[in-house]
């Protein structure tokens, strides 16, 4: 059982359930055939997987990136503790030896702290009413960096492969390919030729249709229109005291939804009170359609208020809002649920097209969508695929 | 095994205090348990019970107990992974709690001296420190009478 299946279980009604931890293989290696150019779309956790993996077998790549940063849906916050914290993907997913796989270079220098996420004080709030009674200790339990980030760790390991090689403020509007190779136009009009692309651009953006497929991709498309990518939320709220347990679970009835508030700073061994707020649901929209992050702010302290009899606004110091619906290059949260077979969905967007375009990220994950080391996994598959093709 | 269910084995003696009409007694159970959710949590319980047996000298009979447990656990709190090799140094720190629990058992002995038992215990694990929960165990057990029949 995943932590998603957990929650929906817990939040339905306060009882025990259970999680695991799973490991990965290196799929770093490959049987090189390809000796041509490369453009990445994104410059996410996928996207800079993928130049990785080009990079260690000395492939020509660039990578065109539509924000002025790199992460995607990978995003840190300073300031708000002694130690940065992640405003985007956040739990490790997957046994934390993970983390050393995915870099698979045993001459890197280093190790990473990492926190068993284990909350000890679980409520949930349902009906206006908060239910205390802590049912939940030791029957559910997760990763966390302790005093690095998700962004850090690409931005440490993974993306200095790609230095020199990004494209930022480059959006891509049209991927254009014949037998010579791929063209593919920015939003400047500026034109990259290669001979592959490896396409990470999340799923939402991907149906938003602001990225022109020509000649069109209709197997895939039709894969992508089934997956179902609801808006996310997530949140930082630094306050002056603690008044909240560990982990308090909104009770939403809804499959697969998660909707929490949760100690942001959980064995970080930080003087600050942080909790982190993360939604993901058909329901978020309620909130992510009140407009800007101002509104959104107020709708969730309203609530936090109605849980903590007025502590939340009584103790605010400062609060933080990432709303990935708004954002015009994730447009929702993740891979979440699909209309038809998951698996055969999932190998459609795996399937290369005329080993010219490549997909990737996160929705691409055999095992472990929804999740970072997911959407790397996928990066190193699609790019394995690529290079052993000649 | 699913994460929040920790396998463990439990010892306890019990012993007849007073009689109470025919075939019931008061006793007294004092029991050491340990258990475990591999390379996370190891915890071990000790602690006496105070209760009746029904029908003690019936081949089946029923004990309810209550009484308190100290308990200690060894938790995991995080890791430190070796990017180069994956090697994996734990951190780890013990956490006392104070369990008071509630226990049903059904002992069937069909023969002199041995017999088995299905039991069930809930409680609360109190820390002044760390938050509280519940706690719930279940138990099949063997039974071996050492003293003599009542």
């Amino acid at each position: 059982m995943n932590r998603r299946e957990f929650l929906t279980a817990a939040s339905a009604l306060p009882m025990l359930q259970l999680m695991g931890c799973a490991g990965t293989q290196s799929r770093l290696d490959a049987d090189v055939r390809f000796d041509g150019s490369v453009l990445i779309l994104g410059a996410g956790a996928a996207g800079l997987a993928a130049g990785y993996m080009l990079d260690r077998h000395g492939i020509d790549y660039r990578i065109l990136e539509a924000r002025d940063r790199i992460g995607g849906r990978v995003k840190r916050l300073d300031g708000f503790a002694d130690v940065p914290l992640d405003l985007g993907a956040e739990w490790i997913h997957q046994d934390p030896s993970v983390l050393a796989e995915l870099v698979d270079d045993s001459a890197v220098d280093g190790r990473i702290e990492v926190v068993r996420y284990e909350p000890q004080s679980i409520s949930t709030w349902g009906n206006g009413s908060l239910q205390r009674l802590n049912l939940g200790r030791n029957y559910y339990a997760e990763w966390k960096f302790k005093r690095t980030t998700w962004f850090d760790f690409l931005e440490s390991q993974i993306a200095p492969a790609s230095e020199g090689r990004i494209e930022f403020d480059t959006p891509v509007v049209r991927i254009e390919r014949d037998a010579t190779g791929v063209r593919v136009t920015a939003a400047d009009g500026t034109v990259y030729e290669a001979d592959r692309i490896v396409i990470t651009a999340p799923i939402a953006v991907l149906q938003s249709d602001t990225i022109e497929f020509e000649p069109a991709v209709p197997r895939h498309r039709e894969a992508w229109e089934a997956v179902f990518i609801p808006a996310g939320l997530k949140a930082a709220l630094r306050f002056s005291e603690r008044f909240y347990p560990d982990l308090t679970i909104v009770q939403v009835f809804s499959e697969g939804a998660e909707k929490l508030y949760f100690d942001g700073v959980f064995r970080k061994e930080v003087d600050q009170h942080v909790m982190h707020f993360f939604w993901v649901a058909e329901e978020t929209s309620e909130w992510t359609d009140l407009g800007d992050d101002d509104a959104i702010l107020e709708a969730l302290l309203d609530e936090l208020d109605a849980i903590f009899d007025g502590a939340a606004r009584r103790h605010l110091i400062e609060a933080r809002v990432e709303n990935w619906a708004a954002d015009p290059y994730a447009r929702g949260a993740y891979s979440f649920s699909y209309t038809g077979d998951e698996t055969e969905i999932i190998e459609t967007l795996r399937t290369p097209v005329d080993d010219q375009l490549y997909f990737a990220g996160e929705a691409c994950s055999a095992d472990n969508t929804a999740t970072v080391p997911g959407a790397i996994e996928a990066a190193y598959d699609a790019v394995r695929k690529l290079l052993e093709t000649a | 095994m699913p994460y929040g269910v920790q396998p463990g084995l439990s010892f306890d003696a019990m012993t007849p205090v007073a009689e109470v009409g025919p075939s019931h007694r008061l006793v007294v159970d004092l029991r050491a348990s340990v258990f475990t959710h591999a390379g996370s949590h190891t915890s071990g319980q000790l602690g006496g019970e105070f209760g009746i047996h029904l029908g003690a000298n019936h081949p089946v009979s029923q004990v309810l107990s209550l009484g308190p447990h100290g308990q200690l656990t060894s938790e995991l709190q995080g890791r430190s992974i070796g990017l180069a090799q994956g090697d994996s140094e734990s951190d780890r720190a013990w956490r006392g709690y104070a369990v008071p629990l509630v226990r049903y058992r059904l002992i069937h002995q069909p023969g002199e001296r041995w017999g088995w038992s299905l039991g069930g215990a809930g409680g609360h694990q109190w820390s002044p420190t760390h938050p509280s929960a519940l706690h719930f165990a279940l138990d099949l057990g063997l039974v071996m009478r050492l003293g003599d029949k009542p």
